[in-house]
């Protein structure tokens, strides 16, 4: 075990199987000599060299046309849009060719589109946003967001071994702010499962991604008798955790930093008010941002993501309910 | 601590700029922070008294630990916090400016947070959850005997499991059936040894009753007619006609139908002259869609048939093009069809009109239901001999005339009493003269 950040584990996953499987190539904006906007790829260009680590134009859809011809090749692409946002641009090719491929000609598309996301940091609506529910509307792909450097590292892996393509919402916010054990040489995490990041008999709180960390944050401080829920994959879906720990507390607040309408949290509350309703005890709660853009105003932002506060309010409220 | 960039992760207290006790007011520089990148003011998030500093200057500490308390609930002037709060003196300084907690900080109510989803506050004791009920229902609880602890007295899950462990249930006692149903996601339960109590149960209290589904004729036919009383505005005009010349013709004219197979009955003779009627007053040959009223060119006239178990109404199109006879013809042949239910689709779709005749049973009124979209419905009930006052060159006299009433709802969205009234008098009036033309 090593002590890392999320940053590192993500480093460490693509390093590792960059050397231990020759087909995996890195392919995006300023990812070679410059290292990646975050600095994930650091030093791959001089370990690997230039045919395995390719800088490309301004051009989402080119990095992953290009990058579904290649995994048709046989390789194993790993596509970083420098912010989450600029997925837009590829749209077409992660959603209609990469997506459907395999339902229309049996083709296995192995490429992992990594996704830095999230807010928090005054990026402004531009560079903070949080699209995973766009591609859980997308049949054909596969939907994870690490909340721990260890999930990181191990969902990482899991997502380029993966034969579907892998959106992969790595969090900014939580990039060197988290830090944590990572366990060395291989790490893999299986996707589809659930992980409880802190058990608890009186509510749930069914979070991912940033939104885990307020909500263990909100059960220390409140000391209450919180499970926390980490999704860690949502695409598949862990129902059965989910059903679970619903059926346990009987009480359900899903949380995530992304908008609200039609969201994951939308997801979740659905199922479990379809197939926990016997044992729910009180409504299905939800703690998102705000339906609006980021804003770049810090005190605005703060107002439209969930907070801290926010999250502690809407566990008090359901423990008292 | 809060947050001061995207990559950095903890900050070190340089120097507190306010001491313990002291008066903050937001956004005001409370502290000088410094990073590996940058020193920062660090500004309060709230007004109100500095109650403690948990980081003391050099302290290293991470981005969202706390640094220092802030207690948004105080007022300023005060010199400690211990101070009584001068709660009921309507002289007291007014409310510090507005704090981000400024929803729990002013009042000194004690604390029902959830209350703005919960309920407001109201009484809560006899409103229980899914997962009460059916917690209660496994163990024979009376809920009324279950003391609630959540909001406004809700009786909550802890509650009634509290009120088993404690031995309240009448679990022992009186296995229950179960009520609810399961969900595939659940394991089966195991099998229920013997369902004994139940069937000394049911016939008993059904009293000697049988239910049975509604087949798909009759709900489709419930369907349309409660939707028809919800749509139109229904209203009944009822006309008395003489039929003794149509009963002159008819005699006159079914023998020979007889030879092509067909029975001449009064229906067609009525076919016949509404569909001369409707010619006439092109308003009633419409229907209503929205806010317009849609006028149909041809008769398209649907005639009830009633069925061992329901009611179907086959269209014969163009009826204004037909004769007394083609009429007849046209009645026989779908109504027979209808019996045995060989119609084709189209032939029930597409009337403009309808006429419905219940009068075999003798009975002689009825208000019959709009068939939608159409805007009336003309009901011919049964042909009756009665004493009549009729009028003659010798003046009036009492005679034995076969009567009936000719009875049509009609739609007051589109219509009007008088046209529906000119409308029956034209039936009539046809009617009266022999009904073939």
């Amino acid at each position: 075990m090593a002590e890392l950040t999320y940053l590192e584990a993500i480093s460490d996953s693509l390093r590792e199987e960059m050397r231990r499987d020759e087909t995996v190539l890195c392919i995006g904006e300023d990812i070679g000599a410059f290292g990646g906007a975050f600095k994930i790829t650091d030093g791959f260009l001089e370990e690997f060299g230039g045919d395995r680590v390719v800088d490309t134009p301004l051009a989402e859809n080119a990095i992953i046309g290009a990058a579904v011809g290649a995994a048709i090749e046989g390789m194993k692409p790993v596509c970083e849009m420098q912010f989450a946002d600029f997925i837009s641009c590829g749209f077409d090719q992660l959603v209609n060719v990469a997506g459907r491929m395999h339902y229309r000609q049996g083709l296995a598309v192995p490429i992992v589109v990594r996704l830095p996301s999230g807010g928090g940091f005054s990026g402004g609506p531009f560079h903070s946003q949080n699209p995973e529910a766009w591609f859980l509307q997308s049949p054909g792909l596969k939907v994870v967001a690490p909340a721990t450097a260890a999930d990181a590292k191990g969902l990482l892996t899991a997502a380029i071994r993966d034969p579907n393509p892998v959106c992969y919402l790595e969090h900014k916010g939580l990039y060197r702010y988290i830090k944590g054990e990572v366990p060395e040489g291989e790490h893999v995490v299986e996707l589809g499962k659930a992980r409880i990041a802190r058990a608890g008999e009186e509510m749930t709180v069914i979070a991912y991604g940033s939104a885990v960390h307020l909500a263990l944050d909100a059960a220390e401080q409140l000391e209450e008798d919180i499970e926390v829920i980490d999704l860690r994959s949502l695409c598949p879906l862990d129902t059965e955790a989910i059903l679970a720990s619903a059926r346990k507390t009987g009480k359900v607040l899903v949380a995530h930093e992304a908008t609200q309408s039609c969201g994951v949290a939308a997801e979740v509350a659905a199922l479990v008010a379809s197939e926990a309703f016997e044992d729910l005890d009180a409504p299905v709660r939800r703690l998102t941002a705000a339906d609006v853009p980021i804003p770049f105003s810090p005190p605005l932002e703060q107002a439209v993501l969930p907070q801290l506060e926010d999250m502690k309010e809407a566990c008090r409220e359901l423990l008292a309910y | 601590m809060p947050k001061m960039g995207i990559s950095v992760s903890e900050g070190t207290i340089v120097e507190w700029r306010k001491q313990p006790g002291d008066w903050i007011e937001a956004d005001e520089t409370i502290a000088d922070v410094t990073t590996d990148k940058v020193d920062v003011e660090i500004p309060s998030p709230a007004s109100g008294r500095l109650a403690r500093i948990i980081a003391e200057a050099g302290d290293s500490v991470p981005v969202g630990e706390p640094i220092a308390e802030i207690d948004s609930s105080a007022k300023p002037g005060e010199s400690h916090p211990q101070e009584t709060p001068p709660a009921a003196d309507p002289a007291a300084e007014s409310p510090s400016p507005s704090s981000r907690e400024d929803g729990e900080a002013p009042t000194a109510e004690p604390e029902a947070p959830a209350d703005d989803n919960g309920g407001n506050g109201s009484d809560r004791s006899t409103f229980f959850s899914p997962v009460v009920r059916r917690v209660a229902d496994k163990h024979g609880v009376d809920l009324g005997e279950v003391a609630g602890t959540g909001i406004g007295g809700r009786v909550r899950k802890r509650d009634v499991l509290a009120h088993v462990e404690s031995g309240g249930g009448a679990a022992q006692a009186k296995p229950q059936p179960v009520l609810h149903s399961e969900s595939p996601y659940r394991p089966d339960p195991p099998p229920t040894p013997a369902p004994a109590p139940q069937p000394a149960v049911e016939p008993a209290a059904a009293g000697g009753e049988r239910r049975e589904p509604m087949s798909p004729m009759r709900q489709t036919i419930a369907k349309h007619m409660l939707a028809s009383r919800a749509t139109a505005a229904h209203c009944t005009t009822i006309v008395e006609v003489d039929m003794s010349s149509v009963a002159a013709r008819r005699a006159e004219l079914k023998p020979a139908m007889a030879k092509r197979g067909v029975s001449l009955t009064y229906l067609a003779f009525v076919a016949k002259a509404t569909a001369g009627a409707l010619t006439e007053f092109p308003a009633f040959n419409a229907s209503v869609d929205g806010t317009d009223i849609v006028h149909h060119d041809d008769v398209n006239l649907g005639i009830a048939v009633a069925l061992d178990a329901g009611l179907i109404v086959p269209v014969i199109p163009r009826a204004q093009l037909l004769s007394v006879e083609g009429l007849a013809a046209s009645i026989s042949d779908v109504a027979s069809r209808a019996r045995e239910r060989r119609l084709d689709p189209d032939e029930v779709h597409g009337g403009t009109f309808t006429i419905t005749n219940p009068g075999q049973f003798g009975a002689v009124l009825a208000t019959p239901i709009i068939n939608q979209p159409q805007v009336a419905i003309l009901d011919l009930e049964a042909i009756v001999k009665r004493p009549v006052v009729v009028s003659g060159p010798e003046g009036d006299s009492i005679a034995i005339r076969p009567m009936t009433y000719l009875c049509m709802s009609w739609d007051h969205r589109a219509l009007d009493g008088a046209e529906a009234a000119k409308f029956l008098g034209s039936v009539k009036r046809r009617l009266e003269a022999g009904g073939v033309d």
